[in-house]
């Protein structure tokens, strides 16, 4: 058998989700003994084709080769007995369990008595070959910060002769001390041999760390680099130049100078630290940033699903505070959430009571709380039109619909409420292109209303394209605000990234 | 209307409604097809079994169940569960006769009025403890409604001080008026006053779950509720309605008991209500997670459980075997339930 240069490699992966293409000729290959940084945009595939690596989905083609031989891995089980450990941000770990017991999970479960002083005795020693003598072998795993919960999964890992370790934004939960801890941690391993696939977007931990680059677009391969041989502004001209394939209906300008919603220095949790920002009547304003900069966490905690600590918030210049969705809706400030199946509508009930559900209570109560059903059915078809809601029975439940229509419904919800605002998160999501266009064009007509649109979307081709102006977040700041004019993929990314050179509030 | 070919589809119409099979008709209709089962098999093993008298018997039994029962289905259509029903019953049944006799309320009819009233209010009372402790501290129902159960039973015992308050009806006219509402029916057609009782509240509560804004937001709430929130609903306040409701509902079944016994039992807080209640909600098709189920069906649901101890008490099966064989139903029930949920 020949031997080969790479620990393992991915080799024109291909992989569909409901006709959707989420990889789309991936590759990777990974040396022995190497950091190797696997970068993208939001939805480039970089987690799909880690799932494909660890078992989690098969990919519909391609091969993987470990040390030269093809393997098919279909388990997450079969992934972890061939040496591959995935550490997801979200850890797999027994929050009552010891530490002890989390490290060595796999010998709890056979069914030979656990020799429990043998267990903790081989726990401590990989905590101290990795130089974390403090951490308490007894100690539950809860008991732990972050920081260290981080540690006993990659001892799980290494318990289990992991030979690719993948990090997915390992540093995202970590401070500043705590992130050097964890990089000695990585140069230890990188010694003892493990390829360790590096999944982040700080570049600056990227270029410090890691040994080669691979960049992914639209679910395929782009380049493979060597760290030391590029710039980081070069590395982000490989991760743009998405092709615009979505047909963005045009609007005339109706931006006017009139501010109708303004907030000022959101803090709310670990997620939102410092937000501001402020729309105009007929304006589309867009919310960007890489998943988890706190977009999402500003908008619920404006709206009172999660708690404000600090801020203010004015809707036509007198300051309001929303402690629910309802009091916000009260107050004319719609708010469409990203989770469409969970959060956007009420799957097993009818269109038409999803549709007037959020108005129900002020437009359609008349005498002794029953439903004017009249004015309902004039209205629901009304607003069915007007989405262009494809169904066979507006009687039906919502969840005899395709996504698109789902979230055409969502929206129709959103304008029967008649606000003045409108927050739309992710609002074409697992939407076909067609009903893509659609929401567009009903976003279009909801500025020209006279109402204020803000879009929170991680496509950059999006804001692009639907956005008169837009708002970046980065780890829970705005960190830039780009006019029409200046909004390219380069300028955004290099906002969301934090790219020296970046463009000053 | 002109229009009415097309009068709830719109654009393009894409798919087709869904066709009525076999499958779907049973799957839609089994509850009625069970319960017409039943009352054919009643029917063939006794010769007592369709006669009007007995019918009716099971009805006039079935009153304090189906109030119980309509209660208990608006709080699973939140998603949760209220186990305190029977206690909750005997401590209305106890309250409102204590009042009576302690307090001498039985010498006048609004004495017995008030008496009424105060028995369903401590049902009301407990049903907002319920309802409070789960809307606002989310504590989960199964919990909260245990411990109101015990709390409600200690309750009955303690006012009773453990024996029976019998209410004394040859001194009080009101009192045998009292007992006479239960016991006497409708002249001409022979049906139970509390049988009209139970029909009015079922024909109301259907109205309400259908045609009022109430009903269909508690029926979101229950759907999924972060989703109703994100509406702009206030789940909160229909989570406690769900229990107040339920509350009052089981509190006026207290009273039923009451009157048809002429006494009350702290005794009433170990009748099976709440099980029952919950196996004919289940058998009619709720869904124990919320959001999905109706009240004709409920009801239906309630008399199977009812008719199948009839048709075993009338061939004489023996009482302990029969809690065996209604364990068995909810089972299936259950399964059957679970089966179609994941079609």
């Amino acid at each position: 058998m020949q031997e080969s240069e790479y620990r393992v490699e991915l080799r024109d992966i291909y992989k569909s989700f409901a006709g959707v293409k989420a990889l789309n000729g991936a590759q990777l290959s990974v040396k022995p003994g190497e950091v190797h940084a696997l970068i993208g945009e939001n939805g480039a595939g970089k987690s799909t084709l880690i799932r494909c690596l660890s078992g989690v989905h098969l990919a519909d083609s391609g091969k993987i080769f470990m040390d030269g031989e093809e393997v098919h891995i279909s388990t997450p089980k079969q992934g972890i007995d061939m040496g591959i450990s995935v550490i997801y941000q979200e850890f797999a770990l027994m929050q009552d369990l010891s530490v002890a017991e989390n490290v060595l999970i796999d010998q709890l479960r056979s069914r030979k008595t656990v020799k429990w002083r043998q267990l903790r005795r081989e726990a401590r020693s990989i905590l101290d070959q990795l130089g974390f003598e403090e951490i308490n072998v007894n100690a539950p795993v809860k008991t732990l910060p972050v920081a260290m919960q981080q540690v006993v999964e990659i001892c799980k890992a290494l318990s289990r002769n992991c030979k690719i370790l993948v990090l997915d934004e390992p540093t995202a939960v970590l401070t500043n001390k705590e992130v050097e801890r964890l990089f000695v941690l990585i140069n230890m391993l990188r010694e003892k041999g493990v390829s360790i696939i590096y999944i982040s977007h700080r570049l600056e931990e990227i270029f410090r760390i890691c040994d080669r680059i691979t960049v992914m677009k639209d679910g395929a391969y782009v380049k493979t680099v060597n760290t030391d041989e590029i710039t980081q502004q070069d590395l982000v001209n490989l991760m743009i130049g998405r092709t615009l394939d979505t047909y963005f209906p045009k609007r005339s300008p109706h931006v006017t100078d009139e501010v109708i919603f303004e907030v000022r220095n959101l803090k709310a949790g670990i997620d939102v630290k410092d937000v501001s920002f402020a729309v105009r009547r007929g304006e589309v304003l867009g919310l960007s940033g890489l998943v988890g900069a706190g977009r999402t966490e500003s908008i619920r905690a404006l709206i009172g699903t999660d708690k404000l600590e600090e801020g203010e918030a004015f809707l036509n210049g007198k300051p309001v505070r929303f402690h629910s969705p309802k009091a916000a809706f009260e107050a004319g400030v719609g708010y469409l959430p990203e989770d469409r199946k969970n959060q956007g509508v009420l799957l097993n009930l009818p269109i038409y009571q999803n549709i007037t559900m959020s108005a129900l209570q002020k437009n359609y109560t008349g005498t002794l709380g029953f439903v004017k059903r009249g004015k309902e059915n004039q209205d629901v078809r009304n607003l069915a039109e007007e989405v262009t809601l494809k169904a066979a029975s507006l009687k039906n439940p919502v969840s005899s619909l395709s996504g698109g229509n789902q979230q055409k419904v969502a929206v129709a919800r959103l304008l029967a409420t008649n606000s003045e605002v409108l927050i739309l998160d992710e609002p074409t999501r697992g939407v076909d292109v067609g009903a893509k266009t659609e929401i567009f064009r009903l976003i279009n007509s909801m500025v020209e209303k006279g109402c204020a649109v803000i879009m929170i979307s991680s496509e950059m081709a999006e804001i692009i394209g639907m956005c008169d102006r837009a708002v970046i977040f980065r780890e829970g700041r705005t960190v830039a605000e780009l006019q029409k004019e200046e909004l390219t993929e380069e300028n955004i990314i290099a906002a969301e990234m934090g790219v020296e050179n970046e463009q000053k509030i | 209307m002109s229009k009415k070919s097309n009068s709830d589809s719109v654009g393009n119409i894409i798919g087709t409604q869904e066709k009525m099979t076999v499958g779907k008709f049973l799957m839609d209709y089994n509850v009625v097809l069970i319960l017409a089962a039943l009352l054919i098999v009643g029917a063939c093993i006794s010769d007592v079994f369709f006669t009007y008298s007995n019918i009716m018997t099971v009805l006039r039994q079935q009153a304090t169940y189906i109030l119980i029962g309509i209660g208990s289905f608006l709080v699973m259509i939140t998603g949760g569960i209220d186990l305190s029903v029977a206690s909750t019953c005997a401590v209305s049944s106890v309250v409102s006769a204590h009042v009576l006799t302690a307090l001498n309320w039985q010498n006048s009819y609004g004495g017995l009025a008030l008496a009424i009233i105060v028995g369903i209010a401590s049902g009301a009372l407990i049903g907002a403890i319920n309802g409070v402790i789960i809307a606002v501290f989310r504590v989960p129902a199964f919990i909260i409604t245990l411990a109101t159960m015990w709390a409600g039973e200690g309750i009955a015992y303690i006012i009773s001080n453990g024996t029976t308050i019998m209410l004394d009806r040859k001194a009080f006219p009101a009192n045998e008026s009292f007992y006479q509402f239960a016991a006497s029916t409708i002249p001409g057609i022979k049906v139970p006053w509390i049988v009209l009782v139970a029909v009015i509240f079922i024909v109301v509560f259907y109205v309400i779950m259908t045609f009022t804004t109430f009903g269909r937001i508690l029926m979101a709430t229950g759907s999924n509720e972060t989703a109703a929130k994100y509406a702009g609903i206030n789940t909160s306040k229909y989570y406690f309605s769900a229990y107040l409701i339920c509350g009052i509902l089981t509190g006026l079944a207290g009273i039923i008991v009451t009157a048809k016994a002429g006494s009350a039992t702290p005794l009433t807080a170990g009748v099976d209500y709440g099980m029952t209640a919950i196996a004919g909600i289940v058998i009619g098709g709720t869904s124990m997670s919320g959001g999905e189920g109706t009240i004709p069906k409920t009801i239906l649901g309630i008399l199977i459980v009812a008719f199948i101890s009839n048709i075993m008490n009338l061939i004489n099966v023996a009482v302990y075997p029969q809690k065996v064989v209604k364990a068995l139903i909810v089972i299936v029930a259950v399964i059957v339930k679970s089966f179609s949920e994941k079609k």
